[in-house]
C-alpha cells in the first residue's frame, strides 16, 4: 500500500525534512508493506485542494490550514483568530496539540466530517514587524501598508493601517517596489524570503504566531486501513516531529535575527511604544473572538478558549519547569499518550 | 450568446473595479473589501466561463495543425468524428463534475470571512456550471450534426489548413 | 503497465491528437483524465477535475490576461499602433526587418514591467503583429519574433517563476533578479542579430518599406506616436512607483488607451465592442489550454515520469558540467510537452538535490534553468507562447508560428551555451553588488 503525502510546501521548507519525512520513515520502517509518494510544492493540489483532496479521500495524509475552508471549520478557525496569543512556540504548540486532541472533540469532529483526522501540528515562532523604512515612533507607522495575514487586519487598522496579502516569497519585491512598507513575519523569513534586503527597521515585538495549522491530516479511511504497528509508529513519532521543527524554528530565527544584527539593520522596540499599543488593542481580544465565534455558531467558543489558555499556562509552568531539552517526551506523555486516535 | 454577452460585461466591470480600487487603495487608503473576492470568485469565473460555448461556436478553441491537413479526406472526417467525440464526452464529463462541486459547496455554504467580513464564495460555482453545460451543449449538438451530416463545414475553414 | 509507462504512453498518444488538430485542452484534458484515472482511479481524477479549471479561473494573477489583452486591442483598433509602426517604417526602413527589432526590443522593455512570458507576449503580440502583417512581414517571423521575445519577460526582472525558483532553492530572491538582467539583454541583442542576418539574406520575410524619406514627413510622423509609449509608460511607471500590481496596471494602461482614443475621436461603439467580445474569446481559449496544461502536469506528477529520470541522471554519476547539459536536455524534451510552471512543479523537487549535492552555484543554475523553461514556451507540440498568438491572430497557423520561431530557437542555444561557457554573464552583476 502506497500512502500519498500532499503539500503545496516546497520540500526544501522546514516542516518537509524536520517533520514530514521522519514521520513517513518512521511509519514505514514499522511496516514492510507500506511506501510512501510526496506530492510536494502543490504539484497536485494547492492548499485548499488539499483539504478537499483528504475529504474526497484522494490523498492519504497532507498539509492542510481550517483557514482555506472557513466554512467546513468554524470551531478550528478559533486558533487563528486567537492568532494574537501566540508567542513562545514551545508553549503554543504544545497548547493546540493538547486542547484540539484531548480537551476538544467539538474541534475533532470538525476534521471527521471533513473525513480527515487532526494528528498535530507545530507553531511558527512569533511574527515581529519589519519594515523598509525606518520606523522611530507609532506615528512613523501610521497609515502603512502591512503585509500579513487576514488575522492581523484589525491589528493593523488600529493604527489606520491597510492589511494587504502578498504570498511569502513575492513580499520582498513588493516592499521594494513600495507596494508595502511593513510585514509580519516570523524572523527566519527574513532569510527564507530574503526580506532582509530591503529591510531598514525591526520591531522585535510578539505579535502572535500562526498555529491554525495540521501538517498532518490523516485521512480517516486510510487510518482504519493502517496495521497497529504503522499506527503506534504515526503516533510515537509526531510529537518527535514535532518537537524537531520548532526547534529548529526558533534555531533559524535566532540564526536570521544575528544575521540582521550584524547587517546594521536597526532593532527597536520604538521606546515601548508598540507593545503598549499593542497590548490596548488586546484589551478584551478574547471576549472579542469568542463573540465572533458565537456569531459563527460555535456554541461553545468560551470553553474552547478557556481550555486553550489554561493549556497556555499549564505549559509555560511545564516548560519553566523541566526546559526544552525533553520537550518531545512531556508531548508525547501529556498528549499524545492521553489522546485517542 | 446571452453567456458571452455577461462574460463581456464581466470584462468592463473587472476593468472599471480593479482601476478604482486601485485609485481608492494607493492615493485615498480607502480600499474596496471586496475587490479580491469578487474579481477572483465572480468577474473572472464569469469571464471565463460563461465565453467559453461561444468559443467553440464560433471554433476559436486553439488547435495545431501538423499533419491533419495532409491526411486523405475519408480519414479527415474520421479524426474530425473522433475530435468532436472527444469534446462532447470531456466537457459533459467536466460539467458533471462542477455540477457535483457546486452542489456540494452550496451544501456547505462556501465562504470567506476577512476582518469579521464575510465573503459568500458558493454562487460562483454556478457560473462556472452554467458556462460549462453552454460548451457541453455547443459541443454535443457539432457531435450530432455530424453524426447526421449536417455539418456546414464552417470549421474546415481553409484558414486552419497548414500551408 | 508501471505508472511510468501510463505516463510516457499518454504523452506519445497527446502529441498525435494535437498532430492531427484536435483542441489542445481537450488533447491534454482527455490524456490526463485518462492517464490519471489508469494510475490513481476515478476519485483521484474526480477531485482533479473539480478542483483545476475553477481554481484557475478563480485566480488573481489570471485576471492580468484579458486586462493586458483589451489594452492592446484597443491601442490597435483605435490606431494607436498604427502611428508608432508608421514612424518606426520610416525611421527604421534602412534596417532589415527593422519593425522585427522594435519589436523584439519593444518586448525586452515591456519585460521591465511584466512577471510573465504569457503577458509580455500578448500584450506585444495584440500591438505589434497586426502591423508587421500589414506591412506584409512573412507570417513566421511577425509571429515567432513576438512568440520568442516574449520570453524575456521573465528572464529581465520582475519575474514570476524566478521567485517560484528562489523559493524552492532557497537563494534570494533579489539575486536572482539581478542575476538575469544580462542574460535578458544579450538574449534581445542577440535575437535582433539573428533578426537583421536573416532579413538581409533573405528580404522577402521584411519587405524594405519604400520610405521615400521625405524629412518633413519623418518628422511629423514621429510627432504621432506618443500614445503608445504613453500607455506602455503609464504601465511600467505605475508597477515602479508601487502605485500598481501587473494586474492593477493593467487596468490603468485600459484606462490611459480608452482616454487617448476619447480625446482622438477615435472611440466608437463599434470598435469597444469588438474590442471586448474580442478580448473576452481570446481569454476564455488561453484559459482551456492553460487548464490543460495544468490537469498534464497533475497526471505526470501521478506517472512519476519525473522522478524516473531523475533517478536514471543520479545513476549516471555525471560531472558537474555533464550534469548541466545532459539535464539542460532533459528540460528542453519536458518542455515540449509542459509549461513553465508545470515543468517547475515537476522538475524542481526532483532535480534541486542533485544540484546541490553536485555543488552547482544555485543562482548560476537558476538562470539556465528559467532559460530551459522559457524555451519549452515555443517548442512544440506543447508552446504556450504560440497557441496565445494563435488566440489572439486566428488567421496563422500555428504550425507556421512553430516554424516561425524555429531560429529563434537556434538563437535561444546560442545564449544558453554562452551562459554555460561564461558564468560571469550570469553571476558578474551578483557578485558586483555584494
Ligand atoms: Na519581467
Ligand atoms: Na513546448
Amino acid at each position: 500500500k502506497e500512502l500519498q503525502y500532499s503539500t503545496h510546501l516546497p520540500p526544501s521548507v522546514a516542516i518537509n525534512p524536520v517533520a514530514i519525512v521522519p514521520l513517513f520513515d518512521a511509519v514505514l520502517a514499522a511496516d514492510d508493506d507500506l511506501s510512501v509518494k510526496y506530492f510536494w510544492a502543490g504539484q497536485l493540489f494547492n492548499s485548499a485542494g488539499n483539504l478537499e483532496a483528504i475529504r474526497d479521500g484522494v490523498v492519504d495524509v497532507a498539509f492542510t490550514q481550517p483557514d482555506d475552508a472557513q466554512a467546513d471549520f468554524p470551531v478550528n478557525m478559533l486558533f487563528a483568530d486567537l492568532y494574537h496569543i501566540g508567542d513562545d512556540p514551545y508553549v503554543t504548540a504544545a497548547a493546540l496539540n493538547e486542547t484540539i486532541l484531548v480537551d476538544c472533540p467539538e474541534c475533532r469532529a470538525e476534521y471527521a466530517s471533513n473525513n480527515g483526522m487532526f494528528m498535530g501540528s507545530h507553531a511558527t515562532t512569533p511574527t515581529v514587524m519589519v519594515c523598509a523604512d525606518e520606523i522611530n515612533s507609532m506615528d512613523d507607522l501610521t497609515g502603512r501598508k502591512v503585509i500579513g495575514q487576514a488575522t492581523i487586519a484589525n491589528w493593523i487598522q488600529s493604527f489606520n493601517g491597510t492589511q494587504i496579502d502578498v504570498p511569502p516569497p513575492a513580499r520582498l519585491e513588493a516592499m521594494e517596489r513600495g507596494v508595502a512598507d511593513c510585514t509580519l513575519i516570523s524572523r527566519e523569513w527574513l532569510k527564507t524570503f530574503s526580506i532582509m534586503e530591503v529591510a531598514k527597521t525591526i520591531i522585535p515585538v510578539s505579535n502572535g504566531s500562526q498555529f491554525a495549522i495540521s501538517i498532518a491530516t490523516m485521512n480517516t479511511d486510510t487510518w482504519a486501513d493502517l496495521s497497529d504497528a504503522a499506527r503506534a509508529a504515526f503516533i510515537a513519532q509526531m510529537p518527535i516531529s514535532v518537537a524537531n521543527l520548532v526547534e529548529t524554528y526558533v534555531k533559524n530565527d535566532k540564526a536570521a535575527e544575528d544575521e540582521a544584527r550584524s547587517k546594521g539593520i536597526v532593532f527597536t522596540d520604538l521606546g515601548g511604544a508598540y507593545k503598549a499599543a499593542l497590548d490596548a488593542y488586546l484589551d478584551g481580544f478574547e471576549e472579542r473572538v469568542i463573540a465572533n465565534a458565537e456569531a459563527r455558531g460555535v456554541t461553545n467558543a468560551a470553553e474552547i478558549v478557556g481550555h486553550f489558555t489554561e493549556n497556555l499556562a499549564k505549559w509555560e509552568a511545564l516548560i519553566a519547569a523541566e526546559g526544552t531539552e525533553n520537550y518531545a517526551d512531556l508531548l508525547k506523555r501529556e498528549i499524545w499518550d492521553k489522546a485517542e486516535f | 450568446m446571452m453567456g458571452s454577452a455577461v462574460a463581456c460585461l464581466a470584462l468592463v466591470v473587472v476593468t472599471l473595479h480593479i482601476f478604482v480600487d486601485t485609485i481608492a487603495t494607493k492615493f485615498f487608503n480607502a480600499p474596496i473589501d471586496i475587490t479580491h473576492t469578487a474579481v477572483t470568485r465572480y468577474y473572472m469565473v464569469g469571464l471565463v466561463f460563461l465565453a467559453l460555448a461561444n468559443v467553440e461556436l464560433r471554433d476559436g478553441h486553439i488547435k495545431a495543425d501538423l499533419f491533419y491537413s495532409v491526411l486523405p479526406d475519408g480519414m479527415k472526417r474520421w479524426v474530425r468524428g473522433l475530435n468532436l467525440l472527444l469534446l462532447a464526452g470531456f466537457t459533459a464529463l467536466l460539467t458533471w463534475q462542477v455540477l457535483l462541486k457546486a452542489i456540494a459547496q452550496t451544501a456547505r455554504g462556501e465562504k470567506r470571512i476577512v476582518a469579521g467580513v464575510e465573503y459568500i464564495y458558493w454562487p460562483s460555482r454556478w457560473i462556472a456550471v452554467a458556462g460549462m453545460f453552454a460548451f457541453a451543449m455547443v459541443a454535443a449538438v457539432k457531435l450530432i450534426q455530424f453524426l447526421m451530416r449536417d455539418e456546414d463545414g464552417a470549421a474546415e475553414a481553409p484558414q486552419e489548413g497548414d500551408q | 503497465m508501471t505508472d511510468i509507462q501510463i505516463g510516457g504512453a499518454g504523452v506519445i498518444v497527446m502529441i498525435v491528437l494535437i498532430a492531427f488538430r484536435f483542441h489542445i485542452g481537450i488533447a491534454m484534458g482527455v490524456v490526463a483524465t485518462a492517464g490519471i484515472w489508469l494510475i490513481a482511479g476515478s476519485r483521484a481524477v474526480f477531485s482533479v477535475l473539480q478542483n483545476v479549471p475553477y481554481s484557475f479561473a478563480a485566480n488573481w494573477e489570471f485576471s492580468a490576461v484579458p486586462l493586458f489583452i483589451l489594452m492592446g486591442a484597443i491601442a490597435h483598433e483605435t490606431g494607436m499602433t498604427t502611428a508608432l509602426f508608421r514612424a518606426a517604417r520610416l525611421w527604421l526602413s534602412w534596417l532589415p526587418g527593422g519593425l522585427a527589432v522594435a519589436t523584439n526590443f519593444g518586448c525586452a522593455g515591456f519585460s521591465a514591467a511584466a512577471g510573465s512570458s504569457v503577458v509580455t507576449s500578448i500584450a506585444m503580440g495584440k500591438i505589434a503583429v497586426p502591423e508587421m502583417l500589414e506591412h506584409k512581414y512573412d507570417k513566421g517571423l511577425a509571429t515567432g519574433v513576438v512568440a520568442a521575445a516574449g520570453t524575456l519577460g521573465v528572464m529581465i526582472p520582475p519575474s514570476i517563476p524566478m521567485i517560484i525558483y528562489a523559493y524552492f532553492a532557497e537563494v534570494s530572491v533579489g539575486a536572482m533578479f539581478l542575476a538575469g538582467i544580462v542574460p535578458g539583454l544579450l538574449t534581445a541583442i542577440l535575437y535582433a542579430v539573428m533578426i537583421v542576418g536573416r532579413c538581409a539574406l533573405n528580404p522577402s520575410l521584411a519587405p524594405a518599406t519604400s520610405a521615400a524619406a521625405d524629412p518633413k514627413e519623418k518628422w511629423r510622423a514621429l510627432a504621432d506616436i506618443w500614445p503608445l509609449p504613453f500607455i506602455i509608460l503609464v504601465v511600467i511607471g505605475s508597477i515602479y512607483t508601487g502605485v500598481a500590481s501587473a494586474t492593477e496596471s493593467a487596468s490603468f494602461g485600459v484606462i490611459a488607451a480608452l482616454m487617448i482614443a476619447a480625446v482622438q475621436r477615435r472611440l466608437t461603439r463599434e470598435n469597444m465592442v469588438q474590442c471586448v467580445a474580442g478580448s473576452v474569446a481570446n481569454t476564455a481559449s488561453i484559459f482551456f489550454v492553460i487548464t490543460g496544461a495544468i490537469l498534464l502536469t497533475r497526471f505526470m506528477a501521478y506517472s512519476d515520469l519525473p522522478e524516473f529520470i531523475s533517478n536514471f541522471v543520479i545513476a549516471l554519476d555525471l560531472s558537474p558540467l555533464a550534469l548541466v547539459l545532459i539535464t539542460g536536455v532533459i528540460f528542453l524534451a519536458l518542455g515540449c510537452i509542459l509549461d513553465p510552471i508545470g515543468l517547475m512543479l515537476l522538475a524542481l523537487p526532483v532535480f534541486l538535490p542533485i544540484y546541490i549535492a553536485a555543488d552547482i552555484n544555485l543562482i548560476w543554475f537558476g538562470i539556465l534553468f528559467i532559460k530551459y523553461i522559457e524555451i519549452g514556451l515555443i517548442t512544440p507540440p506543447v508552446g504556450m507562447n504560440v497557441y496565445i498568438l494563435r488566440s489572439i491572430l486566428p488567421d496563422v497557423p500555428v504550425g507556421t508560428i512553430f516554424r516561425g520561431t524555429g531560429w529563434f530557437f537556434v538563437t535561444e542555444l546560442v545564449v544558453l551555451g554562452l551562459l554555460i561557457a561564461f558564468p560571469a554573464i550570469t553571476l558578474g552583476l551578483v557578485e558586483m553588488a555584494k
